[in-house]
């Protein structure tokens, strides 16, 4: 094989890899066991329910802000990678943290929490019913443990990252400690 | 008076260089490398600190408890993960580090729980943590307060 049959081929062989490599990714199942109306408070005071989520990307996490290590810990995570999207693209993604220990996660105490991780994260709070509703909706599993008379209240708790679509629409579920690349994959992928 | 001076000042010096040595000496078999506490918002009442714990001993060594003062109460946690997924924190209350061998305390595993946040340290702190053993060896270090 000389020189410029071997060019020729090369160039197959990388046109090849390149049609392969812009596949685009498979869609995202809807998962139509999860979701559903809800009814809760964001940090402002303000109502926000199902269709509050409406017209953009959601990017849900379900925690408490005297939580030590798991939900700091998945905010910031989810925030730095929020913000490797474009500024387009951020504009259609909403970050939202849903608190389950709405007696100490009031509106004001949110307020000031999520704005150390983002101002623009949608901080949401209910009554105890509101946000148990909404939690098994989702299928989150939040359970308040025995402490000494001393300490404050802890929660074990699932630590899922849920991405919704445009329509409110749950499409993928993520561990908390989530791969990064993964998560903007999908992101992308319904943007 | 030059002499009277200097003795003075060396005395002492060398008194408290023989008792830092002395002191590096009983705790050097156990060292905490590597710390740092995660940043958390100022309303936050919790945090936690990571870090590796190495034994350079010949003996084991078991740590039963933690301390700091930018927090009114320190404990030594683990994660244990639950059938349905619900990820549950486990007090430790002593933590074997085998001679020879190294404990790492991180994210989402074994960590240094901060409660009672006061003040709530800032990013760029830098913040004393100490642990002990069950010989009643104090063993401290300086970590700094910052982002993962």
């Amino acid at each position: 094989m000389n020189a410029a049959v071997r060019r020729i081929v090369a160039l197959l062989v990388l046109s090849l890899l390149l049609v392969a490599c812009s596949e685009p990714a498979p869609e995202l199942p809807i998962n139509t066991r999860m979701g559903g109306d809800f009814s809760m408070v964001d940090q402002h005071g303000q109502p926000f329910n199902t269709a509050s989520l409406d017209g953009k990307l959601t990017l849900m996490f379900f925690g408490f802000t005297h939580c030590p290590d798991i939900c700091p810990a998945t905010l910031f995570h989810t925030v730095a990678s929020w913000k490797q999207l474009s500024e387009r693209q951020r504009e259609q993604v909403q970050l939202v943290f849903v608190s389950f220990d709405p007696q100490r996660d009031t509106p004001e105490h949110l307020k000031t929490y999520l704005a150390f991780f983002d101002p623009s994260i949608i901080g949401l709070t209910g009554t105890e019913k509101q946000v148990a509703d909404m939690a098994g909706g989702y299928g989150v599993v939040y359970l308040q443990e025995q402490v000494e008379p001393q300490q404050e209240a802890m929660f074990s708790h699932s630590d899922f990252v849920y991405l919704l679509d445009q329509q409110g629409r749950v499409r993928k579920l993520f561990k908390s400690d989530f791969d990064q690349q993964e998560l903007l994959d999908g992101i992308r992928s319904l943007l | 008076m030059v002499s009277v001076a200097f003795y003075k000042k060396t005395v002492p010096l060398l008194l408290s260089l023989s008792l830092s040595v002395l002191s590096l000496t009983a705790q050097a078999e156990l060292l905490i490398s590597d710390a740092w506490v995660r940043a958390v918002p100022p309303n936050s009442s919790a945090t936690a600190a990571y870090f590796t714990l190495t034994n350079h001993g010949e003996s084991d060594e078991v740590v039963v408890a933690a301390r700091t003062k930018v927090a009114g109460s320190a404990e030594m946690h683990d994660f244990e993960v639950r059938d349905d997924g619900v990820k549950r924190m486990v007090h430790l209350h002593e933590v074997i580090v085998a001679a020879g061998t190294e404990v790492r305390f991180q994210s989402g595993g074994k960590h240094m729980m901060l409660m009672q946040l006061d003040p709530v340290p800032a990013v760029g702190d830098s913040v004393q943590l100490c642990l002990m053993t069950k010989a009643k060896v104090d063993v401290c270090t300086d970590a700094i307060v910052r982002h993962p």
